[in-house]
């Protein structure tokens, strides 16, 4: 497979917008996750209603249509975002929705009187709340968490639909130009095969280390 | 030898079970530390010890459930783990009651006692109907035949479970601490019911804590201490003046505690 | 906002409906198959099948749904073969689905306690007979409302057979799109439609998990 280092510029560069939109879509995606997450438990109806809404409507729709939505329709109500821009947006949507009901089921299975005490100035309450309660949701909703990050890697590559220069993308340019399909596709099969082995090993990692630091 | 017949190897006549230094590893631990020990026909044979010296790992050596590092077991003639001896065949003579009962809960009463001689024995339904029919009345539970599980007590499920391994017609059966599971004023019924069996004359080996019982059932005591017999001799023996001190140790210990327990 | 349009349309995307969900479908039943047979042989196969099924697994569930259809699409060419874009998507998505349904089915099987097995071999069960009696029926609880969420990802799922071409419903939108110039429309109505397809089904999903979870229970001791 010498192609992989004929062309290794070509792929590092797709690689790394790969791992640009993916970070860029899940810290969104967490900011947006969160905030559903918590507006699902507000008193309020209304709010209630539209963030169970969102999240209903997107996990019941291709990601790819969500995209067309964005990149496509928009430009009619005058909102028109270039390729990438639209990716990054359809992806930080889409993630929100599954990234909020991982932190509802996170939220859901800490009782009501935590919460409270994390939201109250009493300090041994507060306190409370952030050296057991916090760690321990955080614990029960890494894997999710983490998994989430693999699915956007590897779901990042609908971008090649709309033109984006991620790594599917910048293999089928030189697919279309060198006509060496079978080589392409195993190299870019296996760049990302290897990839999602490394950030599941890397998260494993990473989580056997956070417990460390807390005990 | 011809390859037929490494599976039967020679025993002595009267050994239906016969643990030829049977060591035992997992990973790096030693479970079992050569042990020997030959059960003849009929025999009863109680195998006390404190946890983790190997009780357990010795039954389920025997019927196969754990293959053995080095030595052999042979059951009625059969080397277990040998390829020539099936092990769906070794295990229809050596049946087997486990701690935590394990009825299949999809299945009633009747069915978790059918299941076997149906699929294993290649028994016709309605011949097995009423094998099932007449062990469940055994054990003392007729009128549960088509109760599920969960709708059992302890004892209950233990007694079924009972049934279950007596339907395969074996020579031999292993209970792995049957009453340890169950609440105290469950257990009598499930030692009626192994006390009936051994009237009727089965091989029993039976790993247990209730000294009492284990005293008047055994023709024979076996003490395992970190994998090895430390001790074996008739009940009497063991229970009133053992001679090593490890047994010693253990069934002070043990018997301090059963008889607080008895008062 | 023109929906005259969009109705005008709406038969066209309604085979395109068709389309999906019979792509769907087909490669929901061969997945099941094919996953069957993968989970049968990890578990009951001895160690060099377990770990090279465990591998193919890992490759098809470590790579995106969208380059496996490529691969399977240009690659076939590649080697001389002809497979038109309908058969490329059954293919591509149902290898996908069985790497996805075979973890399932071992996930299932693997949440029946360790001692149910052991039950049956004691009684004399062969391994493959243990597994049908004894372990599967319990492990269906788990099992089936895990398929039935799968499914609806694969519904989902077949919107990517777009990039082979195939005339299901997101490429017969595009299609219509660029031809009436109606990109926000025809969007909305392309995602209604799959709402429609995944909504009810999702909620069916939570009632036969809650049902199945209750049998479960009923039937369950230590």
């Amino acid at each position: 497979m010498s192609i992989f280092f004929e062309y290794a510029e070509v792929f590092a560069a797709g690689l790394a917008l790969t791992l640009v939109i993916a970070a860029s879509a899940s810290l969104g995606g967490t900011l947006v996750g969160l905030l559903t997450a918590l507006a699902r438990m507000s008193r309020v109806t209304a709010v209630r209603w539209l963030a169970a809404g969102y999240v209903d409507v997107i996990r019941n729709t291709p990601g790819l249509v969500q995209l067309f939505l964005i990149y496509l329709g928009l430009p009619v109500i005058g909102i028109r975002l270039s390729p990438l821009a639209a990716l990054i947006v359809a992806l930080t949507i889409n993630n929100g929705a599954y990234l909020a009901e991982v932190f509802r089921a996170g939220l859901q299975a800490v009782p009501k009187g935590q919460l409270e005490a994390a939201a109250s100035i009493d300090l041994s309450r507060h306190v409370t709340f952030v050296e057991v309660v916090l760690p321990h949701m955080l614990r029960a909703m890494y894997p999710a968490l983490t998994n989430q990050f693999i699915q956007t890697v590897l779901f990042s590559s609908i971008g090649t639909v709309v033109g984006v220069e991620e790594l599917t993308q910048v293999t089928l340019i030189l697919e279309s130009r060198t006509y060496r399909t079978v080589e392409l596709l195993t190299v870019l099969t296996a760049l990302y095969v290897v990839l999602t082995f490394a950030l599941a090993w890397a998260s494993r990692w990473l989580g056997a280390r956070l417990e460390r630091g807390y005990r | 030898m011809s390859t037929g017949d490494l599976s039967r190897a020679a025993t002595p006549a009267a050994a239906i079970v016969r643990v030829d230094h049977v060591t035992k590893f997992f990973g790096t631990l030693k479970v079992l530390d050569d042990v020997s020990v030959d059960v003849s026909r009929g025999e009863r044979l109680v195998i006390i010890g404190p946890s983790g010296s190997g009780k357990s790992t010795l039954l389920r050596c025997i019927n196969g459930l754990e293959p053995v590092s080095a030595g052999r077991v042979i059951v009625d003639g059969m080397v277990v783990g040998d390829p020539a001896a099936p092990l769906t065949r070794i295990r229809s003579q050596v049946g087997m009651v486990f701690q935590h009962f394990y009825l299949f809960p999809h299945k009633t009463a009747l069915e978790n006692v059918t299941l076997g001689p149906i699929k294993a024995l290649g028994m016709g339904r309605a011949e097995a109907v009423s094998l099932a029919t007449a062990l469940l009345e055994r054990v003392g539970l007729p009128e549960k035949a088509r109760e599920y599980p969960a709708r059992l007590s302890g004892g209950q499920q233990q007694r079924v479970a009972i049934a279950r391994a007596l339907a395969m017609r074996p020579k031999v059966l292993l209970f792995d601490e049957p009453t340890s599971a169950l609440d105290p004023e469950l257990v009598g019924e499930v030692l009626d019911v192994m006390w009936q069996l051994a009237q009727d004359g089965m091989t029993m080996l039976v790993v247990t804590h209730e000294m009492a019982f284990a005293a008047d059932l055994a023709d024979r005591v076996i003490v395992m201490d970190n994998g090895a017999i430390v001790e074996e001799g008739p009940p009497q023996q063991i229970f009133t003046d053992p001679r090593t001190t490890r047994a010693r140790t253990f069934l002070t210990r043990l018997l301090k505690r059963s008889e607080r327990h008895h008062r | 906002m023109d929906w005259a349009l969009v109705v005008a349309n709406f038969p066209l995307l309604l085979r395109g409906t068709l389309t999906t969900i019979e792509l769907a479908l087909t490669a929901f039943v061969a997945g099941t198959l094919l996953g069957l047979l993968v989970a049968a042989g990890r578990t009951l196969g001895g160690r060099d099948a377990d770990l090279l099924l465990g591998f193919a697994v890992d490759v098809v569930r470590g790579s995106p749904l969208l380059v496996q259809l490529l691969v399977i699409y240009l690659g076939a060419s590649a080697i001389g073969l002809s497979l038109g874009p309908f058969a490329a998507a059954v293919l591509g998505l149902s290898i996908n689905a069985a790497a996805y349904l075979s973890e399932i089915f071992r996930g299932g099987i693997g949440s029946v306690a360790h001692g149910q097995s052991e039950a049956g071999l004691a009684v004399g069960l062969t391994p493959a007979q243990t597994l049908r009696e004894v372990v599967l029926p319990q492990a269906l609880p788990v099992i089936v409302p895990a398929m039935m969420g799968f499914f609806i990802g694969l519904l989902k799922d077949t919107s990517l057979a777009y990039v082979l071409g195939l005339l299901e419903l997101t490429r017969m939108g595009k299609n219509i799109m660029d031809r009436t110039f109606q990109p926000f429309e025809i969007s909305l109505v392309v995602a209604a439609i799959y709402f429609v397809l995944c909504f009810p089904l999702a909620q069916l999903v939570r009632i036969v998990d809650a049902r199945m979870r209750a049998r479960g229970l009923a039937q369950a001791h230590v």
